[in-house]
């Protein structure tokens, strides 16, 4: 019983990455370069929701953006950085 | 109009003496005549100098600055914030970094103002009084009137609490009212330059702060319906401003040959312009977000495309200057500053000149009937200077 639910878990997720990864790939299919659209997912989904909150305690948030690694809105989808030399 | 060899003579010996003058305060000026391209103008002469100074300190990593009648120089690597006469003499250094009670981090914009100066080093802004004293400082923030999940989940052109300082050419300028104008951007996971039409339509370009608290407390200004023209250019979105004394807004987008003046209520009031010369626009244009996280993308676009770049209004003489960029087939191209700029200058909205200038040249000021641009900088001989723009 437990190998019979563990086959449908294992089916389940592989499915669910499968679609997910599929959705991705439709969506930067037509664009030039490494494909990183489901970075910005992650970011998105990874924002913490209380950045606006660590802001009032002087906390801001630098990202890679127009060639430099500038401090960027809590919300960007742009990738983390520390100095330019991580763009 | 190119002034004759004969004249270039006459005016050479004229002024040996203040050339001899000059050097003994240790500052070059180097004359550069530009060719007056137009086939209609009202000036006999148009000339831009290159005043050579020589700070404390440089490493050529820097900015101007005009306030009043005298010209700041900015070194960012050493932090330091240096007053030259328009001669080119050195009156000090104003301000230098972790120096005071302050703890100023560094110089990201230098803001005249009415009090005497402010500092932006990122998102904080240091005020001084005319004599350098620290007065205060204030962070900039975006307050957000709905909450998070609204924000995340559903995005509009007029949440202040999702936008962010555009760091990119940055301008932050003093209103009449006391408050600052800064560029804004604003880069959501769904609302943004590179997937997002509604970014185009909606969202707004300037913020006026609260010179007290650092608040954002007003976005004004969407794009114009140029825009509408492209899928996506997220290279493209950017924009430059000036504010006259009279308190009217000139704003100029990069990929639109017109140029749009608001007046105090925020209210379109007229546009004019004229398309640059030969320029490239065949933009990239963006699909999907891929290409954000790409930097060759960004700096191919910034050095191969033309597009339209910064505006300084002189209201009193009824003239507004505009660089753009040509765009540029080399691929050696080290960055966006040798892509070809020109100058377009505009009498009573009509165009009268269209002059080919160096690569870094943007009007801060005028002094007198000079205008003083930023700037000249040579890494490999260590030099820098600004320029001085004067039309007879």
């Amino acid at each position: 019983m437990k190998k019979k639910i563990s086959i449908l878990l294992v089916s389940l997720i592989g499915f669910f990455l499968l679609s997910f990864d599929n959705s991705n790939a439709q969506e930067i299919s037509t664009g030039e370069g490494i494909a990183l659209a489901g970075v910005a997912l992650g970011v998105y989904n990874a924002i913490d929701e209380n950045c606006d909150d660590k802001r009032k305690e002087g906390t801001l948030q630098t990202r890679c953006k127009d060639g430099g690694c500038v401090t960027v809105s809590c919300i960007s989808f742009r990738k983390a950085c520390d100095k330019a030399d991580d763009c | 109009m190119i002034v004759s060899k004969n004249k270039k003579a006459y005016y050479k010996w004229a002024f040996l003496p203040c050339l001899i003058l000059i050097s003994l305060f240790s500052c070059e000026s180097n004359e550069i005549k530009i060719a007056n391209d137009s086939k209609s103008f009202e000036w006999s002469q148009i000339s831009i100098d290159t005043l050579e100074i020589t700070p404390s300190r440089a490493s050529q990593l820097g900015f101007f600055q005009v306030k009043d009648s005298s010209i700041y120089f900015v070194d960012q690597a050493y932090g330091l914030v240096e007053e030259f006469m328009l001669n080119g003499e050195s009156d000090g250094v104003k301000k230098r970094e972790l120096d005071g009670p302050e703890e100023l981090m560094g110089v990201s914009e230098l803001i005249p103002s009415r009090e005497g100066f402010v500092i932006r080093h990122d998102w904080v802004f240091y005020f001084y009084d005319q004599d350098w004293n620290f007065l205060r400082k204030s962070v900039l923030q975006f307050p957000s009137s709905v909450s998070y999940d609204e924000i995340m989940d559903n995005p509009k052109g007029d949440y202040i609490g999702m936008y962010e300082l555009q760091n990119y050419n940055a301008r932050t300028v003093e209103l009449p009212d006391g408050d600052l104008l800064t560029k804004l951007d604003v880069e959501h996971p769904i609302f943004n330059a590179f997937i997002s039409r509604a970014y185009y339509r909606d969202s707004r370009v300037l913020g006026k702060i609260d010179m007290l608290s650092g608040k954002v407390k007003e976005i004004k200004i969407t794009r114009p319906a140029s825009y509408e023209a492209f899928s996506f250019v997220p290279f493209h979105n950017k924009f430059d401003f000036d504010v006259t004394k009279t308190n009217l807004i000139y704003v100029t987008h990069e990929i639109d040959s017109l140029i749009y003046v608001y007046d105090q209520d925020w209210n379109l009031k007229e546009s004019f312009g004229a398309a640059g010369k030969e320029m490239n626009t065949n933009y990239t244009q963006s699909q999907n977000l891929d290409v954000a996280f790409e930097s060759n993308y960004f700096y191919a676009s910034r050095k191969s495309e033309g597009f339209y770049k910064d505006i300084f209004v002189d209201e009193e003489n009824e003239l507004v200057f505009r660089t753009y960029r040509q765009g540029s087939d080399r691929q050696d191209l080290l960055d966006e500053t040798y892509n070809p700029l020109r100058l377009q200058i505009f009498k009573r909205n009509k165009l009268l000149g269209d002059y080919s200038v160096p690569g870094k040249f943007k009007i801060l000021g005028k002094v007198g009937v000079q205008y003083i641009a930023d700037g000249f900088f040579d890494e490999q001989n260590e030099k820098q200077g600004f320029y001085i723009l004067i039309l007879n």
